[in-house]
């Protein structure tokens, strides 16, 4: 690792960061984000272990940031998600003892629940951001829906930029399919920031700052936003 | 004492979620562990008291609330503690094997069992000891895992107090509470959610001395609580966010403080955060008057709580089949990689032509099995293959699709291994097999075989007629004829390859004389005398040649063709994949082509980026040599005595139909007296060695010719 640090000061950064420096990142990314952005919940860590042959890192793992909730008003639910069940699996009313203690609501806001996953990429050494959407009752939802919840923008950066777009792929920790924003243009688009930065030879600069960076584009796409506040360049 | 008379006290009912999580690890549990068993499993539920103030927070189930799958665990799932996100509470799934299991639960009778689990643990006081046990759950479930469907019902039993309880007024804590009560709670209540013995305990005492000191204890410290000074309230974790109700774990809460210790006025607390920290605003305050009868501890009560659905009391179904079919995800997965590839490298990359177009291939050998896998790369799903040989024993090797089972037992048809072996390869493939022999002239037919031979003349048309692209991928050069005829006729994409033992030709068909879109008539042809027509297609260009304009047309030497194809049988392993995967290309380009099938032949020159199309060049033919590790493209026109795609040769099968085909078959003489060759006589009845000895199965077999 220490050659690598010595070689970034002299050769142009190619926009990648290592799984150590990720990690680092990771943690002065989240520690930012609850200090500007207490009214959302904050990015954890997420310690992980996959089986690999060279898993040596103590923390190795991904940022989880869970529970963001999407209101939607009753206009907006849709009507396909119903079953029509017949009444073979049904309580009668007999069968149930009658009563009134029991609140029934008349209508009910639907919420499309998000979760988003910092996970880092070994192949682009690039921290890739994967989300799922699913309603209250954990149905997940369709990528034709999350596409409402999208902000108008987002269409717009997502068609227009090559480097920008949505997949599904598996969740490299929970096997399971997740969608992404596909990470290959990243380190192209991520060089281009720190462009003129004076600082930009200091390593503990870029490792500082990378996530936020790299969340205030990302952070668009999906609708997140970062404040400013953490955009400034902490001088120390 | 003053009567104290308030409104009905409702409580608004529990809300479930399901993690996908969960119903993956129950569906690999059930496939790798349970099988049938369908005895009840224990499980365990999660729920945190609210921390949004218009979402409510609901009894959750993950992946871990099952056990794990490790043959040497019980089928217990490990209990997690001391987590303030997730209080857990014991559940027990009954899970049916079918839909009509599934109907057929009692479910009155489930519910009462859970229930009197609760009773139970109230009345000996364990309730007390293990709070948790108050939100006790029951889960029914029928798990499809044929359609990766899952039809599920909760119910979150709550004892009836009969009669119900009252509510005498509910307000924010904030207003119940003085400022220093206030603050004082608070404080106590975010150490006691950051304490881990304490984090995920949900149901508690709260005692304010009368200095505004809130301390709060677990159940058990009741009589620690006894004094008249102190305010008390019964705190628990609300999941619910309504200003006007508390929420569904009050109510056996209720009942366990009447039964154990007979109050009939109790002052609750509905615990409810904001970002993970008390908030008095959101949580309540109320007073509930309980007035039930002496007796009413002495027998179970009643209970209610199977969960509703949209209002109506029926079960739950959520469906993954699209995060857990294998075949969905190899479908997704595919596409992906597709799509990369247009966003990445080819933004004009027309993927639904490529999934839409229908390709017959005429061959299920070495030609054959590489065009297939190199369709389906492509993303070309539609693939119908034509042969009427058997694998041998040394085609694996060679033939990519078959392996040693294949051959096995006398072999199976290509045709049918060939479908088989792509499904196993990508499900999602419409793939389908015909048995068949390709009808070759200068081979006669008695009488007794006509009939059949007609008919897979017909076959074939009506193969070609259904699809929109033809690779000729046959081992002879007689079997490529009379498919270079019927796609003439209907101008279909027609690609042909071919090898030698060191060199190939892939190339590809130009129109046919006539076009449809046109309304060029048989006639209008034969009438015009002039040359110009014969050669040019609808659209008044020259024609591109087919495979059999070449003899006459190809500058080339006639021998080496013929031997071309004498010798296929027998060429270098190499050349049969080159080869499939130009023909594969060429026709990728050609569905890109704005002119498709009438584009011109392009020859590929030193200059690069002279093509405006963004695949690249689209050539005619394709010669390589593997001697010279080198490949030429070139260009040849169509020919006006062409046996098998001139204007004469179709015009006399669009007159006469199935009796010219049976003409040009039985009499080798017919086709060149009609376009005046004598090449192709010269070839059909040259003698061509069969050299896989190991299907010997007769005659009508593609790979030889007989004299």
């Amino acid at each position: 690792m220490d050659q690598k640090e010595s070689v970034r000061d002299i050769t142009p950064w190619d926009g990648t960061l290592s799984s150590s420096d990720f990690f680092s990142a990771a943690c002065a990314f989240s520690e930012k984000w609850k200090r500007f952005n207490a009214s959302v919940p904050p990015w954890l860590w997420v310690p992980s272990r996959k089986h690999h042959l060279l898993s040596s890192h103590k923390e190795e793992g991904y940022l989880s940031l869970e529970g963001m909730c999407l209101i939607k008003s009753s206009e907006e639910q849709e009507s396909c998600r119903s079953q029509t069940w017949k009444e073979e699996s049904s309580i009668s009313q007999e069968e149930e003892a009658v009563e009134n203690a029991t609140l029934v609501q008349s209508s009910c806001d639907e919420v499309n629940h998000y979760d988003f996953h910092i996970v880092y990429s070994p192949s682009y050494r690039v921290p890739v951001l994967y989300f799922r959407s699913y309603h209250s009752d954990g149905q997940p939802l369709p990528f034709g829906e999350i596409e409402k919840d999208l902000p108008d923008h987002s269409a717009k950066i997502r068609s227009e930029s090559k480097w920008t777009f949505i997949t599904q792929e598996e969740h490299p920790y929970l096997n399971r399919p997740w969608y992404k924003l596909h990470p290959c243009g990243t380190s192209e688009w991520m060089k281009l920031l720190f462009l003129g930065d004076t600082a930009l030879n200091k390593n503990g600069f870029v490792i500082e700052h990378y996530l936020v960076s790299w969340f205030s584009v990302i952070g668009q796409v999906v609708g997140l936003k970062i404040p400013l506040g953490m955009l400034e360049t902490v001088s120390c | 004492m003053s009567k104290k008379e308030g409104a009905l006290l409702q409580f608004a009912p529990m809300q479930s979620s399901v993690d996908e999580g969960f119903w993956h690890r129950f569906s690999s549990l059930k496939l790798n562990k349970l099988g049938i068993d369908d005895s009840p499993l224990p499980i365990i539920g999660f729920y945190a008291p609210c921390s949004h103030s218009q979402v409510s927070n609901h009894l959750t189930l993950l992946a871990e609330s099952l056990p794990s799958e490790s043959s040497d665990s019980s089928l217990v799932p490990e209990p997690s503690s001391g987590n303030r996100n997730k209080c857990s509470v014991p559940g027990i799934l009954y899970n049916t094997n079918t839909m009509e299991g599934f109907h057929a639960l009692d479910k009155m009778k489930l519910l009462k069992e859970e229930a009197a689990k609760i009773w139970n643990d109230i009345v000996t006081g364990k309730a007390v000891e293990d709070c948790s046990m108050l939100s006790r759950f029951l889960l029914i479930s029928f798990a499809d895992l044929k359609k990766w469907s899952f039809h599920y019902w909760f119910a979150f039993p709550a004892l009836m107090l009969d009669p119900p309880a009252a509510l005498v007024n509910l307000r924010p804590a904030s207003q119940w509470l003085s400022a220093a009560e206030a603050e004082s709670l608070s404080t106590a209540c975010n150490e006691w959610r950051n304490s881990k013995s304490t984090a995920d305990v949900p149901f508690f005492l709260v005692t304010i001395d009368p200095q505004s000191r809130a301390t709060i204890r677990l159940l058990k410290d009741w009589d620690a609580c006894q004094s008249d000074a102190h305010k008390i309230l019964f705190g628990f974790y609300d999941p619910c966010h309504l200003p006007n109700n508390p929420g569904w774990p009050l109510r056996n809460f209720l009942a366990l403080i009447s039964a154990k210790w007979n109050l009939k006025s109790v002052q609750f607390l509905c615990y409810r955060e904001n970002r993970g920290f008390a908030d008095m605003g959101l949580s309540l305050v109320g007073e509930a008057l309980i007035t039930v009868s002496e007796g009413w501890k002495d027998t179970m009560p009643n209970a209610v709580g199977w969960e509703l659905n949209k209002g109506r009391k029926v079960p739950r179904c959520i469906s993954l089949a699209q995060s857990m079919d294998p075949t969905r995800l190899a479908v997704s997965a595919a596409d992906l990689n597709l799509k990369l590839m247009r966003w990445r490298a080819l933004p004009s990359l027309n993927l639904s032509a490529l999934s839409s177009v229908k390709c017959l291939l005429l061959g299920a050998g070495t030609l054959g099995c590489q065009v297939a896998r190199m369709l389906m790369a492509w993303g070309v799903r539609k693939i119908t293959l034509v042969d009427n040989g058997k694998v041998a024993m040394s085609n694996p090797l060679r033939q990519s699709l078959y392996t040693l089972d294949d051959c096995l037992n006398g072999g199976s048809f290509k045709a049918t291994a060939a479908v088989e072996s792509l499904k196993r390869i990508f499900p999602a493939v419409e793939a389908e097999g015909v048995v068949m022999a390709i009808p070759m002239p200068g081979h006669p037919v008695n009488s007794q075989e006509q009939e059949s031979v007609l008919d897979d003349c017909r076959r074939l048309s009506d193969l070609i007629d259904a699809h929109d692209s033809v690779f000729l991928l046959t081992d002879t050069r007689e079997s490529r004829w009379l498919p270079t005829l019927l796609c003439a006729n209907t101008n279909k994409i027609t690609i042909t390859a071919a090898l030698g033992f060191d060199s190939f030709l892939v190339m590809r068909h130009g129109a046919g004389p006539f076009s449809h879109a046109h309304g060029f008539n048989a006639e209008t042809a034969i009438s015009s005398s002039s040359d110009v027509h014969k050669i040019k297609d609808a659209k008044g260009k020259h024609r591109l040649g087919c495979y059999f304009c070449n003899d006459v047309v190809a500058p080339t030497d006639s021998t080496s063709n013929r031997t071309l194809d004498q010798q296929c049988t027998v060429t270098r392993p190499g050349l049969a994949p080159i080869a499939s995967a130009l023909a594969v290309e060429l026709l990728v380009s050609i569905l890109h082509h704005p002119e498709g099938i009438f584009a011109e032949g392009d020859i590929s020159s030193n200059v690069i980026g002279t093509s405006e199309q963004p695949l690249g060049i689209l050539p005619h033919q394709i010669r390589g040599s593997l001697a010279q590790f080198s490949q030429m493209t070139l260009v040849g026109y169509s020919s006006s005595s062409c046996t098998a795609c001139c204007d004469t040769v179709l015009s006399e099968y669009r007159n006469k139909g199935m009796e010219f085909i049976l003409q040009a078959i039985n009499h080798p003489t017919y086709l060149e007296d009609l376009t005046g060759l004598t090449e192709l006589m010269k070839s059909a009845t040259a003698f061509s060695l069969d050299w896989d000895k190991d299907d010997d199965d007769g005659g009508g077999d593609e790979d030889c010719v007989e004299i």
